[in-house]
């Protein structure tokens, strides 16, 4: 389920309705995931979820699943 | 290894993204801008730092705009608005400000809405002559060693506040062989700059969003200059750093203030980050640099 709605937030980032995303999925896949796209899907993951990140813990994620388990750390909170 | 290879081979040790965009953008830049790029290292490495330290500062660089762009995202502003309040930090704090420069400076060559601005600066200056050229915050050097090779004024003066910011471009220009008797550099508040005679060319690269009174300093330009001066503004839109307090937030705001101020347009280059369009970047509050040429109205 939060797949899923990651997913709706990747997709209207990077402007793909088609856009596909797995835990596996990096910056390697996707050509414009660059750090000013990093930002903004970690800020549209805060407003969705109404969770709020430190500036550390993105800079530490590196794929679909590390964010995943940090939205769900953060509800759990 | 050459520089390069050193250097991205750090970059993308440490962030994944950022050796990501200079794969991408090691690219757009062309043999001279690469052969530049080098220079501009082997110069930082004659002040004393390894190619990783330079790798290190440009890194710096990047995480402090990142961790402000997350700020300015969630908040729609800039964190400080006071001089007073990044001064301390920033400008007379000498072992961030050699990392934000040099970080800068590297980002000269690297982020493609700065090596746009370079490069219609470039065009823009050559073969201009007149009396006297001013330059205000030249900082990293190298809109004035551009213009001092490219164009023929009588004269080249540089102002900045920053004593650190100002030994730097002369260290710079001198490294890069300028004559001594071409230029002088000053470390002072603009705003105290005073003139008998108008300025033949008056350049300022991204300034104004480091002060609480932008218009103040475009009306200033304006009493320093005559209808034939060339004047060239970098401006950066919604561009979070941790030095920037006046926050730009369209094209439209920046071109009232320089109407406002006793300007006007007579070209425009507008850049963004990522090679967006500059209408997106607008609507995503994301950076755009605004390279303006302008003359008294």
């Amino acid at each position: 389920m939060i797949l899923e709605e990651v997913q709706d937030i990747f997709r209207d980032v990077f402007d793909d309705e088609d856009l596909v995303i797995s835990h596996s999925t990096s910056a390697d896949e996707i050509e414009d995931w660059d750090s000013l796209a990093h930002i903004r899907l970690v800020v549209a993951i805060e407003k969705h979820f109404n969770i709020k990140f430190a500036f550390k813990e993105i800079q530490a994620l590196h794929n679909v699943g590390e964010m995943l388990e940090l939205i769900s750390n953060k509800c759990r909170q | 290894m050459d520089n390069w290879g050193t250097f991205y081979d750090f970059i993308k040790r440490n962030n994944i993204l950022q050796g990501k965009h200079l794969e991408k953008y090691e690219k757009c830049m062309t043999a001279d801008e690469k052969n530049d790029w080098n220079i501009l290292i082997e110069f930082y490495k004659y002040q004393g730092y390894s190619c990783e330290q330079i790798a290190e500062s440009y890194l710096y660089f990047v995480d402090m705009t990142m961790e402000e762009t997350f700020f300015f995202m969630e908040s729609g502003r800039y964190r400080y608005n006071s001089f007073e309040q990044v001064a301390k930090d920033v400008y007379f704090n000498p072992a961030i400000m050699h990392k934000h420069i040099i970080g800068l400076g590297v980002s000269q060559y690297i982020w493609p809405q700065h090596l746009n601005s370079v490069r219609w600066f470039k065009q823009l200056i050559s073969g201009r002559r007149g009396t006297e050229y001013l330059e205000i915050g030249p900082g990293h050097g190298e809109f004035i060693y551009q213009a001092i090779k490219l164009s023929d004024y009588d004269s080249y003066i540089g102002i900045d506040i920053s004593e650190t910011s100002s030994e730097l471009t002369r260290n710079y220009l001198s490294y890069r062989g300028v004559d001594e008797a071409k230029y002088t550099i000053i470390t002072d508040d603009f705003m105290n700059f005073s003139s008998r005679d108008k300025f033949s060319a008056i350049v300022m690269g991204e300034v104004l969003e480091h002060v609480e009174k932008p218009l103040e300093f475009l009306k200033k330009i304006v009493e320093l200059s005559d209808d034939e001066t060339f004047i060239f503004i970098t401006v950066p839109l919604n561009s979070p750093t941790k030095d920037h307090i006046y926050l730009f937030s369209s094209i439209a705001e920046l071109y009232t203030m320089v109407r406002q101020a006793g300007l006007e347009v007579v070209e425009a280059s507008l850049s963004t980050s990522n090679g967006k369009s500059v209408e997106k970047a607008e609507k995503n509050k994301e950076t755009i640099i605004a390279a303006l040429y302008l003359k008294v109205k």
